[in-house]
């Protein structure tokens, strides 16, 4: 169907069907288009009404007032009539076509309860405006721009229509906006009431009786989906990001790296930069007060997975199912935060100097266990040194060394394969004591990070000397502070722990 | 000879758009009625020409076009560094996004990214930078606008400069 004469064109009209039970006594004007009033306007167009008539009309052609005009607006009779200027006053009949330009606008009401107005750069037409008896039936066509419609109040049933060139709007409420402008999506917005979207996809509904305003547009399901695309902040902007955030991802920024956002994994994105060798400086930078710190020092990118059990650790300790993890957090794709508060604020993928990836809750729950894991997402095999850290003091981590000792570290260095790391370190927080006094300390055991002791030390335990595993020699890894050996698969669980889950690689 | 033939036909297709039938130059007037007509004419014009383009853009910012020509225009949009310094295609020429593009981000005034800040807003950059603050539906610099995209820019344009209005209803006011 032509619209406006178009040549051609994919141009389906649009409809906004409103049905609105308006009982208000009809008033309508009986103009007389060329009476000889002396007026030189085309047929069709007449000057502001001076003597308004009382005459009720049952049926009828009904006639558009301007109310207000705002900049350069045009009007005419018909499509074969010139073009007129606006003034407000101006009565037009059916078939009357009105267009503005940049910064104008013009408001129509037709009686005796809508109005319509036309914002700029757009072009409306009023196709239709009849009364049958109890029935007003009104049909506007709108080449393009926008136009925002509305019936006033309760009273004589209403039948109205918006054409546009995209889309079905069926109204059900009272005020509401069409925009239809290429080469943007087109949007309906209810104020108040609830209308019916329908393009050539779908139905969906939008407002709701005596709700507010609400939009959809027509590249997005439902309003609900154009609220939360209009919504979304992007994380590139300080701004946008907590403050811990910001603190976090200027300190990367600050050692060379490069920030961006993944859209795909909706994550902030860091790459380069050099990960903090010297713990006591780590601790400083930490920005939550539960922290789980993953660095590298090669060209890889790994991504950081903590699991968490949140439950008290005694309870996790003797529960025969062992490790039951309720949380997960992965840098990416919605993983990156978890109901209890923890977060990741970045996915660093690497570069020439290693990355640092950091998994924190500003407001850990008070008991929980926590399981680490590591994945070598591309890259040669690299050195992974893992921590954890609440209230700056390392955390003893749990694990199984490759000769099926259960041990504990304060720092953990895994040789991170292609196998990946998964399920194996263990974190009790709070610390469990006869965990802590029992279990054999391998490696780093210094949970100050800022004193600085010989990285040889060994920790003993009052009383009785435990067994305790060699020091591992430094492997020419600067950061390398305890055993470099990668876990091995399927070790036997640790008998102290009473059925932890064992350590495993994962095959990929 | 089928190599010549395949190469002509790779250089034909790299050849930028030109507008066969421009707007007449009637509608290059500044009183209200050759406006209109101008921008509502433009809005059925399957391609926007550079004249088309710099001659809304005056009207746009100044609400008049002073220049009889487009070589007029052309310098009074590069005065106003509207355009960049460097532009020199023809009037016919569909004029593409980038080149709008940094007419656009001066009258907004937007400072965009870094790359855009340290070289300028080019066109490729004022481009990704009015796709990004959603001016622009996903564009590259090289494509052009049709008559009709081009006046939706110009309102949405309006819209951020001037803000939307909302409905004037007593039903909000309940």
């Amino acid at each position: 169907m032509k619209l406006f004469g178009q040549p051609r064109g994919l141009i389906r009209s649009a409809v906004i069907a409103c049905a609105v039970a308006v009982t208000v006594a009809p008033i309508s004007r009986a103009l007389n288009m060329g009476d000889g009033n002396a007026t030189t306007l085309p047929a069709g167009i007449a000057p502001a009404a001076t003597a308004p008539a009382a005459t009720q009309q049952v049926s009828g052609s009904l006639q558009a007032t301007v109310v207000d005009v705002s900049g350069n607006v045009q009007v005419r009779a018909g499509d074969d009539k010139p073009w007129q200027p606006v003034k407000v006053g101006m009565v037009v009949d059916e078939g009357a076509e009105f267009r503005t330009g940049p910064r104008s606008s013009v408001r129509c009401t037709i009686p005796p309860d809508q109005s319509f107005t036309l914002d700029r750069l757009g072009t409306v037409k009023v196709a239709q405006a009849l009364r049958k008896g109890d029935r007003l039936k009104t049909e506007l066509m709108m080449k393009y721009g926008r136009t925002n419609y509305s019936v006033e109040a309760a009273g004589l049933e209403h039948e109205s229509t918006i054409a546009s060139p995209s889309g079905t709007l069926a109204v059900r409420g009272t005020v509401i906006s069409l925009y239809d402008q290429p080469p943007y999506a087109p949007a309906a917005t209810s104020f108040t009431g609830l209308a019916m979207f329908r393009d050539v996809k779908r139905q969906t509904s939008v407002g709701s009786k005596n709700g507010g305003t609400q939009t959809v547009a027509g590249n997005n399901a439902s309003a609900a989906d154009t609220a939360l695309e209009n919504s979304v902040t992007d994380p590139r902007f300080n701004n946008a990001r907590t403050p811990a955030d910001q603190a976090l991802i200027a300190q990367e920024s600050s050692r060379g790296a490069v920030v961006s956002f993944d859209p795909l994994a909706q994550i902030t994105v860091v790459r380069g930069g050099s990960p903090i060798t010297n713990d006591a400086q780590l601790v400083q930078t930490l920005p939550g007060k539960l922290n789980f710190v993953a660095r590298w020092f090669s060209n890889s990118n790994v991504n950081l997975e903590v699991f968490a059990d949140i439950r008290d650790p005694l309870t996790a300790l003797f529960d025969p199912k062992g490790f039951q993890p309720t949380e997960f957090l992965y840098p990416g794709y919605g993983l990156n935060n978890t109901k209890s508060g923890g977060h990741i604020a970045f996915d660093h993928r690497g570069g020439p100097n290693g990355g640092t990836e950091i998994a924190y809750w500003t407001n850990p729950p008070k008991a929980a266990v926590f399981g680490l894991g590591a994945l070598l997402i591309s890259g040669p095999s690299v050195e992974l040194k893992l921590q954890a850290y609440l209230d700056g003091q390392k955390q003893s981590i749990f694990y199984v060394d490759n000769k099926g000792n259960f041990v504990k570290t304060k720092t953990l260095d895994v040789t991170l394969t292609q196998a990946s790391l998964i399920g194996g370190p263990i974190i009790f927080i709070p610390a469990v004591p006869i965990l802590e006094d029992t279990t054999p300390t391998v490696g780093d055991s210094n949970a100050n990070p800022t004193s600085r002791k010989p990285k040889h030390q060994r920790a003993l335990a009052s009383g009785n000397p435990l067994p305790t595993v060699p020091p591992p020699t430094n492997g020419g890894n600067p950061a390398s502070s305890g055993n470099s050996g990668s876990l091995k698969a399927n070790n036997a669980a640790a008998k102290a722990a009473g059925g932890l889950a064992t350590p495993q690689t994962r095959g990929r | 000879m089928p190599f010549a033939l395949l190469a002509a036909l790779a250089f034909a297709g790299c050849q930028s758009t030109h507008v066969a039938k421009t707007l007449p130059a009637n509608l290059y007037a500044n009183d209200g009625d050759a406006q209109m007509e101008f921008w509502h004419s433009l809005a059925d014009a399957k391609v926007t020409s550079n004249d088309e383009a710099f001659h809304a853009i005056l009207l746009y910012v100044d609400q008049k076009d002073p220049a009889t020509d487009y070589t007029g225009r052309v310098k009074a949009l590069k005065s106003r560094q509207l355009i960049p310094a460097q532009f020199d295609r023809p009037a016919d020429e569909a004029v593409t996004r980038g080149t709008l593009a940094v007419a656009v981000c001066h009258i907004l005034k937007m400072r965009g990214g870094v790359m855009m800040t340290v070289l300028g807003p080019t066109p490729r950059y004022a481009t990704r930078e009015l796709v990004y603050e959603g001016v622009y539906p996903p564009s590259s610099e090289q494509q052009t606008f049709s008559g009709t995209e081009f006046v939706g820019v110009i309102g949405k344009l309006d819209d951020l400069q001037n803000g939307v209005k909302p409905p004037v209803t007593n039903r909000l006011k309940e």
